[in-house]
């Protein structure tokens, strides 16, 4: 199999294209087994953690927020939006974004789909919104839901803050959302990195894979006193950026330089992707 | 342009490289508007990688290609529009049904397609079988789905690769049929096929290919009158006998073939000659037909000559090399 430059592509695609193309992947997503595994893990898991937490007196203390787990229901979002950022959501995402585009390869529909008048494009931009689609509804579901699993079992008592202040329910609700809602910026620059492996490899096992494995060498890294110019530059490191909205002043340097280098991690992931599969010849899938 | 007269396929000096394997050299194929085109080659000859450039596929390393009068630089993938078919094995999602599989490709093609799934399902012979998930389609099945899926489109081209794969003797038919009635209101097909009987049965026109280039390009009629005499295997009571009076006889030329002979006459020329066996008390015990005209033109252009060969096929036709 070769590829061979591609010429720009003409202005004549059916106008839509990528919208109706995004409708169809999302149909197929949501009769996808493992989506709706993966729904329903971002659901309960949140439960099933805070349950295990109050059957022992032990608590994760080695994790941010972990001493006051039994304290406030808001340190549970907390905490498992430290563990989550560690390998679980690049493991979420990258169960879609990895295989959006190679299941084509395994189920041979390449030449299905590219003949019926939409281009490779319209085809690239909405097999990828789709996947980004994705990665933030599970990201907002398991946010939701340790978040109603904290409340709810351990309830709404005020949470101890970074800088030792006590933080009202009311405040600790926007924070936690604020806290989730930062480590979207790295789940998009996972899910491009996930699409970029999909196409590149044409193998769901390496797309699925690669990001995870990434992910956690990435946190290696960081852990085994990598330079500070070197760190700022990874994407894993803005899944800790939130840790400045529970501190007194509060700072955001760490969530701007975050956005910035999983916008950048994005772009480039996406651009090579789409590349990627233009230029291709589809000789077989 | 006119598009009612211009070609419904016009692609000019196609080649395609595959590394260092030339898999199309220089082709050219025209198919006229309402024609039934065949185009037959062993494996490996390019009728793939040919079929695959048409449809967009494959980015062809030189030629041009216009479909329907449109060009994918002037149109993009709007140059399929009005086209339908598949290369190699039509595929579908596994996890979908057959009828999901339908809808999902006619929201793709937009416009009315999705009103047709009916209409296609009945067509096929799948509208029971419509709700089963694809993963337990037979391969038959999955080629009717696949035709189904391009009758979506209501094509003015169908591009057919061996479509009649994989179907029992009565879905071969039905396909045939299909084919024929598409091709009578008037759209074009472009049939890729490996089954001689069958293009000669559907096609108008045919196109022979040979390692990555054409060896015989026109009409049915024109390959019929290049066609070889039809080969027999003809087992008698007395070979040697039967041989004497093959000398004798208009039109025969028969040789000894293993414990039989192989006798290379016209049907008519053959009537006599078993005639004129009897007269001479040779029986014959048996006479198959060995090969069609047909199909020993095609080997005789596709297959390789020996490197020695005694004597050189005299009746390669090469009406058209592009």
């Amino acid at each position: 199999m070769t590829a061979v430059a591609a010429p720009p592509e003409p202005r004549t695609a059916a106008r839509g294209g990528s919208w109706v193309v995004y409708r169809c992947e999302l149909a197929k997503l949501v009769r996808q087994l493992k989506v709706q595994a993966a729904a329903v893990v971002c659901l309960l898991a949140p439960f099933l953690f805070v349950s295990a937490l109050n059957v022992q007196s032990n608590t994760p203390q080695d994790t941010l927020f972990g001493r006051w787990v039994h304290d406030s229901g808001f340190a549970i979002p907390l905490v498992v939006l430290g563990f989550a950022g560690q390998w679980a959501l690049p493991a979420l995402t990258s169960v879609v974004a990895g295989d959006i585009f190679s299941c084509e390869d395994r189920y041979g529909t390449w030449k299905t789909i590219l003949t019926r008048s939409r281009s490779r494009s319209q085809i690239f931009t909405g097999k990828a919104l789709a996947a980004m689609t994705y990665a933030v509804a599970m990201t907002v579901l398991v946010a939701l839901s340790s978040l109603a699993a904290g409340v709810l079992l351990v309830g709404r008592q005020p949470l101890i803050g970074l800088s030792g202040t006590l933080l009202q329910p009311g405040h600790c609700t926007a924070l936690v959302l604020t806290a989730w809602a930062t480590v979207l910026p790295p789940v998009l620059a996972f899910t491009a990195f996930g699409l970029l492996l999909s196409v590149a490899s044409r193998n769901s096992a390496a797309g699925i894979g690669g990001p995870v494995v990434v992910g956690l060498a990435l946190q290696l890294a960081s852990l085994v006193n990598a330079p500070e110019a070197v760190r700022m530059l990874l994407p894993t490191t803005a899944f800790g950026a939130w840790h400045g909205l529970f501190t007194e002043p509060s700072f955001a340097g760490p969530l701007a330089q975050g956005v910035v280098v999983s916008a950048v991690y994005f772009v480039v992931c996406v651009v090579g992707a789409h590349a990627l599969l233009r230029r291709r010849d589809i000789t077989e899938g | 342009m006119d598009q009612s007269f211009s070609p419904a396929i016009e692609a000019l000096g196609l080649t395609k490289r595959f590394e260092e394997t030339v898999a199309v050299a220089g082709v050219g194929l025209v198919v006229g508007p309402g024609r039934v085109h065949g185009m037959l080659g062993p494996n490996g000859a390019g009728k793939t990688t040919l079929l695959t450039m048409l449809m967009g596929l494959v980015r062809p390393d030189a030629g041009t290609i216009r479909i329907l009068g449109r060009t994918r630089d002037e149109f993009g993938a709007c140059m399929l529009d009005g086209v339908a078919g598949f290369v190699e094995s039509p595929r579908f999602y596994p996890y979908l049904s057959g009828r999901r599989n339908l809808a999902l490709l006619a929201e793709l093609d937009g416009g009315a397609a999705a009103s047709r799934i009916d209409e296609a399902l009945d067509l096929v012979d799948l509208r029971e079988q419509a709700g089963a998930k694809v993963g337990g389609y037979s391969v038959g099945m999955r080629q009717r789905l696949g035709i189904a899926a391009a009758l979506l489109r209501d094509p003015r081209l169908l591009i057919l690769d061996e479509p009649a794969s994989g179907l029992d003797p009565a879905g071969m038919r039905d396909m045939r049929a299909l084919v024929a009635r598409l091709a009578h209101d008037g759209t074009t097909v472009l049939l890729s096929s490996h089954d001689m009987a069958e293009v000669e049965e559907l096609c108008d026109n045919v196109t022979i290919m040979r390692r990555g280039g054409v060896v015989f390009d026109g009409s049915m009629g024109t390959l019929r009158q290049r066609a070889p005499d039809p080969a027999f295997r003809l087992a008698t009571s007395d070979d040697e006998r039967a041989l004497e009076v093959a000398r004798d006889a208009p039109g025969i030329a028969a040789a000894v073939a293993g414990d039989e002979l192989l006798v290379h006459a016209q049907r008519d020329n053959l009537d006599g000659y078993v005639i004129a066996l009897g007269r001479a008390d040779v029986a014959v015990r048996r006479l198959d037909l060995e090969s069609s005209p047909l199909e020993a033109l095609f080997f005789a252009l596709t297959e390789d000559e020996p490197e020695e060969s005694a004597e050189p096929a005299a009746s390669v036709p090469q009406e058209a090399t592009r």
